[in-house]
């Protein structure tokens, strides 16, 4: 029961710790570049091509942490399931 | 004459070699999604169905992708002249857009891979923008299509490597160490690191691409999911689903770009040469 405890906690815990780092660095490079599109507004495309490399170079890490998440999912058991052997 | 004809036939290589992880592994069952191709299930030849796993299916759909941008192609160069008509002044912006990207990582060297990079490019946006059409599915979001791709650009990195530098290259892995004898346990040390990373760069792009594509599906099903019993009970159809897919929309087009562009960056950190070129 443990087991399937920390396999849930884990399957829920997995996205949000990413998501949270995640969304945390992506600040920092879109701030950076709003800093420097305004410092320079003619290299803002340039700029702009930076930026959305830069961020979804991030996002690509807390996708992974969403697959961990997916194929952990998969190793759940239904709920009625586990409600009929707590019922035993 | 020859090398025109190879680099015509390579985005064809680059289609036939996602093939091999699609049709070698088990791709799991035939039961999810629902595609027009799910037909093709239940065609046999010899005996054995046509698409057998979910990957072949993904296989399936990436031909499709092909088939549609050759069709643009052919659409667009049926009659090419010095004065472009408006199809073929968008193909050719997007040529330029694709040289530009390629020049801006690799400068005035990387013109001969901008064929390479441009059918990666033009070839994975297609098969991720094809997913969001109702009743078709992203070729790319199933991993063994996205390793079949990751698998393509490491061998060419590669291959261009030992092309450019024969086996001088195997230098470039132990960078930084002084090449005397004293300095092997440091040397092999490196090595193995640089080996590693290497072999890890298929691997992320090969997840990054399937994970963008695969969640971004999964939302869209878990949004119409939502709205499912709304409409099954009391006849109300509300597309929740619709701003994501424009938001999917985006991240086709950037996802495709950033695997491109991560493919344009190894090719140049392999065909740097070490003397000065200006």
């Amino acid at each position: 029961m443990l087991y399937l405890f920390g396999l849930a906690v884990a399957t829920g815990l997995a996205v949000a710790i990413a998501a949270f780092a995640g969304s945390l660095s992506q600040g920092r490079v879109a701030s950076a570049a709003l800093e420097a599109a305004a410092r320079q507004p003619e290299a803002g495309g340039r700029l702009l091509t930076f930026l959305i490399l830069g961020l979804a170079l991030i996002e690509s890490l807390t996708i992974y942490a969403l697959v961990v998440s997916i194929l952990l999912s998969r190793k759940l058991p239904e709920t009625a399931e586990v409600l009929k052997v707590l019922a035993r | 004459m020859a090398s025109r004809l190879l680099r015509s036939a390579l985005p064809l290589g680059v289609v036939l070699a996602t093939a091999g992880p699609a049709l070698a592994s088990d791709g799991g069952g035939e039961v999810h999604p629902t595609t027009w191709l799910d037909f093709l299930a239940r065609v046999r030849i010899a005996g054995h169905p046509l698409v057998s796993n979910q990957a072949a299916l993904a296989f399936a759909w990436s031909l499709v992708a092909c088939v549609a941008l050759v069709l643009i192609s052919v659409m667009g160069t049926r009659r090419i002249s010095l004065r472009p008509g408006k199809f073929q002044l968008l193909l050719e912006t997007l040529v330029g857009a694709m040289r530009g990207m390629v020049a801006s990582v690799m400068g005035p060297r990387g013109v001969e891979f901008v064929p390479f990079i441009g059918a990666l490019f033009i070839y994975i946006a297609a098969m991720n923008l094809l997913g969001l059409v109702p009743g078709a599915m992203a070729g790319t979001a199933n991993l063994s299509v996205t390793a079949g791709l990751a698998v393509v650009v490491f061998c060419v990195v590669h291959y261009v490597g030992f092309r450019r530098h024969g086996l001088r290259y195997l230098d470039h892995f132990v960078e930084g160490v002084p090449k005397q004898l004293i300095y092997l346990p440091l040397l092999m040390l490196i090595f193995v690191v640089h080996v590693v990373s290497e072999l890890v760069r298929p691997v992320t792009l090969a997840l990054r691409l399937f994970g963008n594509m695969f969640a971004g599906e999964t939302v869209i099903l878990i949004l119409i999911g939502l709205m499912a019993p709304l409409y099954l009970h009391h006849r109300i159809p509300i597309p929740v689903q619709l701003p994501n897919m424009l938001l999917e929309v985006l991240i086709a087009v950037v996802q495709a770009m950033v695997f491109s562009m991560l493919a344009v960056v190894y090719l140049a950190g392999v065909v740097e040469t070490s003397e000065a070129e200006y």
